[in-house]
């Protein structure tokens, strides 16, 4: 996992290249997929970042990268860690979820949801209590003879101001996410270069419910609804089909959903605290 | 017979009754009882958009994410065989690039609920937990908008309403598909005819005997009883119901006579168009 990860990294960490414009496509001729942003066959990918870059993935070269004039190494080395690289684990079937994973006791935890619910807030929340970040954003998960295991990707948190405030980390080392955007990544619970894969212990499906008061965690049994509630999450899935994955993406899918009791846990809009979050989540694990 | 496909927009500014519209669709296609929550998000709704165009919205500034809008309305149109009817609260400006901030190729017609602005702003400011000169400012300033604080980020995407007369302007005289603009006080007093009419506009023909059902299903005594069994997700204040009155003319007694004389000398042209009095 580790090469792979590096197919979509700038040096010195990686191996994807900056390139002339011409020599990426403006779209792929042979796409079975095809979306505003994404065109993809089986064996290729485009990704186009308006403002920033177009993402080239194959399955021999690493990710070439034709940057706009206007973006940074940051601005492009955001949409490669993230969605350009699910896109070629994709196309290596290899599945990803939108979600945070930090390492609690002996196994791994995923906080998925919805967009800016606070799932990072939540996994510096736990970082601070000790235990170590294995990756946000994309996070690989593999099913095999080994079980459901969930792969280190990177550390670090992306927290926008008022999390970091209340979290109060801004004496951690951080740096912007993109330059023109008020977020950064904190380096917090670092998983150390020599973790690897962990097992799955806990999926947590974070939301925002305003009719709460506080907290409310509910184990949601497995089966149809677990598989949902993982699907949903799912990087790239309105693709699977397209690529030809659908077999390999149901027994995922089903692994995954089986593999590991899965938590709701709803907060309400205000009068909470993340660490609050955490310890209900380590709760959950014990 | 119902039209097969594309995207119907529900447009209103907020408290203005969209709810309730989505909640007569809902009991129309669900029967009774029905989860309004389950309808369909609307398009500011930062999952729906990350979900659609396979990046996070959260690593877009605003304008970036806005000028990609209408791509994620593509998207989304695009695996939605059926008609669909879809919420928004956005003014129907322009957006970064000049073009409409919603996809016209995925767009059918869309639906404009108005509402008396003064009755408007008094269900704002309980709906937000603010005072009525609170909510009579939004109503009057051209830069209001839903959005997080500076800084911050939230679940929605920046959405630009403008002022109230800009809204109701944007949308039925400017925008760029048929529009029907119908009022709130009307669904109340003949809903039947109001609502087939509306709902008929876009595509959706509703038999009598079902619309009737639909409309007894999410009466808004129904509606409020819910919200108290069960809660609601869509409401701000955990010291408002979402559903409050659902009543016309209420601002005579809850509005301050300096704040509604406020709203009905900036808005008086867009209130003469819809038949609603000065005084």
């Amino acid at each position: 996992m580790r090469d792979l990860l590096r197919r979509t990294a700038l040096a010195p960490d990686g191996i994807a290249r900056v390139v002339d414009g011409a020599d990426v496509p403006l779209e792929l001729d042979c796409a079975r997929y095809r979306s505003p942003l994404i065109d993809a066959s089986a064996h290729e990918a485009l990704m186009r970042v308006p403002g920033v870059a177009r993402y080239l993935l194959d399955s021999v070269e690493p990710a070439l990268i034709a940057a706009e004039s206007s973006a940074g190494e940051a601005d492009l080395a955001c949409f490669l860690h993230g969605p350009v690289r699910a896109l070629d684990l994709l196309l290596r079937g290899l599945f990803t979820l939108r979600a945070t994973a930090v390492r609690v006791g002996d196994a791994a935890v995923l906080i998925c949801g919805q967009a800016a619910v606070g799932k990072s807030t939540l996994g510096a929340a736990l970082a601070l209590r000790g235990h170590a970040v294995l990756g946000e954003n994309v996070v690989p998960v593999t099913a095999d003879a080994n079980g459901v295991s969930v792969w280190p990707s990177g550390g670090g948190v992306e927290l926008w101001p008022p999390s970091a405030a209340q979290l109060r980390v801004g004496d951690h080392p951080s740096r912007p996410v993109r330059p023109v955007l008020a977020k950064r990544r904190y380096e917090l619970g670092s998983a150390g270069s020599g973790t690897d894969r962990l097992a799955l212990g806990l999926l947590v499906v974070l939301s925002l419910d305003r009719r709460l008061d506080t907290l409310a965690a509910r184990q949601v049994g497995v089966g149809r609804t677990a598989v949902q509630a993982v699907t949903a999450w799912q990087w790239h899935r309105r693709m699977i089909d397209a690529l030809g994955l659908e077999l390999a993406n149901f027994d995922w899918l089903t692994n995954v959903a089986g593999a590991a009791p899965l938590i709701r846990l709803a907060r309400p809009a205000d009068g909470f605290t993340a660490g609050a979050l955490a310890q209900a989540v380590e709760s959950a694990v014990r | 017979m119902n039209r097969s496909g594309g995207t119907a927009w529900l447009a209103s500014y907020p408290k203005s009754g969209n709810t309730w519209f989505r909640a007569v669709v809902a009991a129309w296609r669900r029967g009774d009882p029905f989860d309004l929550e389950a309808t369909d998000t609307i398009p500011a709704f930062r999952t729906r958009f990350d979900e659609s165009l396979g990046v996070r919205s959260t690593d877009l500034t605003d304008t970036e994410a806005a000028a990609l809008r209408p791509a994620a309305d593509d998207v989304h149109d695009s695996v939605r065989p059926e008609l669909h009817l879809h919420k928004i609260h956005d003014g129907l400006f322009t957006g970064p690039d000049g073009a409409c901030i919603l996809s016209t190729a995925a767009t059918h017609r869309a639906i404009y609920v108005v509402r008396d602005p003064r009755d408007v702003a008094v269900s704002f400011a309980h709906h937000n937990g603010q005072s009525t000169a609170w909510a009579t400012e939004r109503l009057c300033t051209p830069s209001a908008e839903i959005s997080a604080p500076v800084d911050d980020v939230a679940v929605q995407l920046v959405q630009r309403l403008g002022t109230w007369s800009e809204h109701v302007a944007g949308w039925v005289e400017h925008a760029p598909f048929p529009t029907i603009g119908v009022r709130y006080e009307d669904c109340l007093t003949d809903p039947v005819r109001t609502f087939g009419e509306a709902f008929a506009f876009v595509g959706f023909e509703i038999p009598p005997d079902e619309l009737r059902a639909a409309i007894d299903a999410a009466a808004f005594a129904r509606l409020q009883a819910r919200e108290r069994q069960v809660g609601f997700g869509e409401r701000f204040s955990r010291s408002a119901p979402f559903f409050r009155k659902g009543k016309a003319g209420g601002w005579r007694d809850e509005l301050e006579p300096a704040l509604a004389e406020r709203i009905s000398s900036e808005h008086a042209e867009q209130l003469r168009r819809f038949g609603y009095s000065l005084r």
